[in-house]
């Protein structure tokens, strides 16, 4: 196991922050966060790579858009999306939250957003 | 080997000393030392000579006793013997409880001489806005032997600072004497004190001059003196490995010497588990070790048979406790962890802490 140390990041909420970036680099064993020092220390598998600090600096958590389910969730163009469905709600992760309502709208026509 | 022990039915600050140890406790470490001895109103003549066949040498004054043990009397000894013949009950320790003498105290100092069988030993008392001096034992050399020095320090400094003044002002006082006997004592040895311990509890000042081997000065009532120690951290530590530990936390010690531990370990864990995962049983391992040895291992699964909708987050906690008897020497404890349900599942953890509380074992020397 290796560990890489990057210092003066912004980190709001790392547990969400770590959350995600999991999600993009599995790879990733864990990582350890003091909110004092803004000191990130992320762990990794030895002979893994290790990820850019620029690409640390400019991660950032997408939204969480939560609507009512009335019909099959649709396919969007907007980039970075995710969609997960329940029975009666689908969520979709996205950068650009106006672009993918607008998305929405257009392919469903009348959707009620969650709260 | 020499015993030096003192205890009393008041509340009181002892002091326990040879040349190079200083052992200052207050009632809280009493209540051990009375409970471990178990010596009531009732007994306490008995034991009192119960306690004369083991210690060669024992002081008295008032319903205070001290015992200056040599020769092979080891401290066992002297606890065997007193829970066969005291019979002891629990009932005492309550009466004992009761402050019976409120505004009483003393403070006793003195210097045990292994190689000279000499002992210059004095109490200070306070009871009731007076002060009294009193030379513990006719047998042995008492306030005239003590060397003009400390006879300064104790009688014209801080007699009447001891004389006034709540606990911390008392403990102030004792530390500002410790220090001025450390100086004159360092002049001597050559060594430079150490404080190891200062609070509401007393402090533990120990100096540096190591002891030679034919002053192998086993000073059992540091039984009764635990110190605690810990670390804590806040940091946050993500951990999405269910086949690698992590360390979340460790904490290096000393041991003066075959030393007893009470430790606790604690953690938060939240456990994230997103929408697509799918395991049933999501948690986290927990392992805590000393030097590289298992002391505990936890699995703490903190769902079970939960549908995998959309990822949803856990909170939990782990806390051990345990007792374990180390050597002398260095000694590291450690919190390691990892994942447990999978891909797709994290574990956090934050505000974690570990605590011992170490006290010397019987057995142990310095």
């Amino acid at each position: 196991m290796k560990t890489a140390t990057h210092e003066n990041l912004e980190i709001e909420n790392f547990p969400e922050w770590y959350v995600y970036l999991h999600k993009q680099h599995p790879e990733i064993l864990g990582a350890e966060w003091d909110k004092e020092k803004k000191l990130l220390k992320i762990f990794y598998e030895d002979g893994t790579t290790e990820l850019a600090e620029d690409e640390l600096k400019t991660l950032k958590i997408p939204t969480v858009l939560r609507f009512r389910k009335k019909a099959t969730p649709p396919k969007l163009d907007t980039a970075t999306v995710s969609i997960s469905a329940t029975e009666n709600e689908f969520t979709i992760e996205t950068h650009d939250p106006e672009n993918a309502r607008k998305e929405i709208k257009l392919k469903l026509g009348e959707f009620e957003e969650s709260k | 080997m020499t015993i030096g022990i003192t205890f009393s039915d008041y509340k009181e600050i002892m002091l326990v000393s040879d040349e190079y140890r200083y052992l200052l406790m207050d009632g809280v470490v009493e209540d051990a030392l009375l409970h471990k001895l178990q010596i009531t109103h009732e007994n306490f003549e008995q034991c009192v000579q119960t306690i004369e066949r083991n210690a060669p040498k024992i002081f008295r004054f008032g319903k205070n006793i001290g015992i200056l043990a040599t020769g092979d009397c080891r401290f066992s000894s002297i606890l065997t013997t007193l829970n066969k013949r005291g019979n002891i009950t629990k009932q005492i320790l309550e009466q004992l409880k009761q402050k019976k003498l409120e505004g009483f105290w003393s403070c006793r100092i003195g210097k045990y001489n292994t190689k000279k069988e000499k002992t210059e030993m004095v109490s200070i008392t306070y009871e009731n806005g007076k002060v009294n001096i009193i030379e513990h034992d006719r047998d042995t050399v008492g306030f005239d032997s003590f060397s003009p020095e400390m006879k300064d320090v104790f009688f014209k400094k801080y007699v009447t600072a001891f004389y006034v003044g709540n606990t911390e002002e008392k403990i102030t006082v004792v530390k500002e004497f410790f220090e001025e006997i450390s100086t004159l004592y360092n002049n001597k040895a050559g060594g430079e004190p150490v404080i190891a311990k200062i609070d509401r509890n007393g402090f533990q000042w120990i100096t540096k001059p190591k002891l030679s081997r034919s002053q192998n000065f086993t000073t059992y009532s540091l039984n009764f003196m635990p110190t605690k120690i810990d670390t804590e951290s806040t940091t946050q530590v993500a951990w999405s490995s269910d086949t690698n530990w992590t360390d979340i936390l460790e904490l290096a010690f000393e041991c003066e010497s075959k030393m007893i531990l009470f430790i606790h370990a604690y953690t938060k864990v939240t456990v994230y588990k997103e929408a697509s995962a799918d395991h049933k049983q999501i948690g986290s391992d927990f392992k805590l070790t000393l030097d590289g040895t298992d002391v505990d291992t936890t699995s703490g699964h903190v769902a079970s048979d939960e549908p995998a909708t959309l990822g949803y987050w856990l909170k939990s906690g782990y806390s051990c406790h345990d007792v374990l008897i180390v050597e002398k020497g260095s000694h590291t404890l450690r919190i390691a962890v990892r994942m447990m349900g999978g891909t797709g599942v994290t574990a956090y953890y934050y505000d974690r802490r570990l605590s011992i509380l170490k006290g010397f074992y019987q057995g142990g020397t310095i």
